[in-house]
């Protein structure tokens, strides 16, 4: 006799179990729950409109490969362009393989890719910038580096494609651990830019995060039953930032008190709706007086973090 | 006595057999005693998922795949 657990719905054999909805799902349902997720937290906050030219940020990871596999899958309902671009960081044995898989899978949906590297942006790979801010001493991680200067590119990227968004593979997990970090640093200006409805700087794509409502966990599990290849491999730096300790922590929660991470976040977004009706909560970038980018301060983040680089 | 294989894919591979003196054993049973936190890793068995609730027949083999980092 079959002694495997049964699909809440329709009784079939369970594939996952959904502790914060207290269901299992099958192979089946678990795709049709996945996917009703996504379209209603793109449809609910009015992510693609008819025309719209959205470039991918495609690192060839699960949640950025997963976006760009849903939204061609979208152009069928909503008539747009769609094209992906990959930031090669120059992290070597880690970047090189995964934009195998970036090139592979844009290959397999037919769509037009672009990549350009930290090298050509800001003339260091992220290797080369590890390297001198250890015998400089620098007390930031790479993740900081690495943070800045992808977004950075990304933006410059997107914008002379003429995209008029950026679609990026942001996950439940990670924006409530954003939340969290924001919190801990007393951040809120970041934490206010993180779901900004409104555009901040005429020379600013505006981000659309389709995976910010689907824990990661999922996302993999939906990319493996459905055969969608992707690189697996950890960043050689990760386990340097912040972000790491904060992960393990919301985790070891989640685990306890199913549901909290959700919790955690759409409480966190309506904080934030409710400081964005305060007017000194809202804001404009100005641009940096170096080199012309976005930026909230007279100097920007690229051009403080160059300098330190460049001693 | 239960003898399982897990198959621990976590940037590498790494392989153990495990035997539990029980007469019964689940995947979550298996993640408590490696310490693994069921929010950072699916499981395979056969190359299908599967429960952290799933019973384990003695020789079976599964595979723990860590798929969020940190855990």
């Amino acid at each position: 006799m079959d002694k495997s657990p049964k699909c809440s719905r329709c009784g079939k054999k369970a594939i996952i179990d959904i502790r914060y909805r207290e269901e299992k799902l099958c192979r089946r349902c678990f795709l049709k729950f996945f996917e009703k997720r996504v379209h209603r937290n793109i449809e609910k906050n009015k992510m693609i409109k008819p025309g719209d030219r959205v470039a991918v940020a495609l690192s060839g990871g699960k949640d950025s490969t997963l976006t760009l596999y849903i939204l061609k899958e979208m152009l069928n309902k909503v008539k747009c362009e769609l094209f992906a671009v990959t930031v090669d960081e120059g992290i070597k044995g880690y970047r090189d393989k995964a934009i195998e898989f970036a090139k592979r899978n844009t290959k397999e949906l037919d769509l037009t890719h672009i990549i350009v590297s930290f090298k050509e942006i800001f003339g260091y790979t992220l290797n080369e910038i590890v390297e001198k801010n250890k015998v400089l001493r620098g007390a930031r991680g790479p993740c900081t580096f690495c943070g800045v200067f992808r977004r950075r590119a990304l933006n410059i990227l997107s914008r002379e494609l003429k995209a008029s968004k950026v679609a990026t593979g942001h996950n439940l997990d990670d924006e409530s651990q954003t939340y969290l970090m924001n919190f801990f640093r007393g951040d809120i200006e970041s934490s206010l830019k993180m779901n900004c409805d409104e555009s901040i700087s005429e020379l600013f794509v505006k981000r659309i995060k389709p995976l910010s409502t689907t824990p990661e966990r999922e996302i993999a599990a939906y990319a493996l039953v459905k055969g969608i290849p992707f690189h697996m491999d950890e960043c050689p730096y990760a386990q340097e930032g912040m972000r790491n300790v904060v992960r393990v922590h919301m985790n070891k929660i989640e685990s306890t008190f199913a549901g909290s991470r959700e919790n955690f976040y759409y409480f966190m977004n309506e904080i934030i709706k409710h400081l964005k009706t305060k007017e000194k909560m809202k804001f404009k970038l100005s641009s940096c007086i170096l080199c012309g980018e976005p930026s909230s301060k007279e100097i920007c983040k690229v051009c403080e973090l160059l300098k330190i680089i460049r001693g | 006595m239960l003898k399982i294989k897990v198959k621990l894919v976590d940037g590498k591979i790494s392989k153990k057999e495990m035997v539990l003196n029980k007469k019964e054993v689940t995947v979550q049973d298996i993640l408590d005693i490696l310490e693994i936190n069921r929010e950072t890793v699916l499981i395979r068995k056969k190359n299908e998922l599967i429960t952290e609730e799933e019973i384990l027949d003695n020789g079976d083999e599964i595979e723990i795949l860590r798929v969020i980092s940190g855990g």
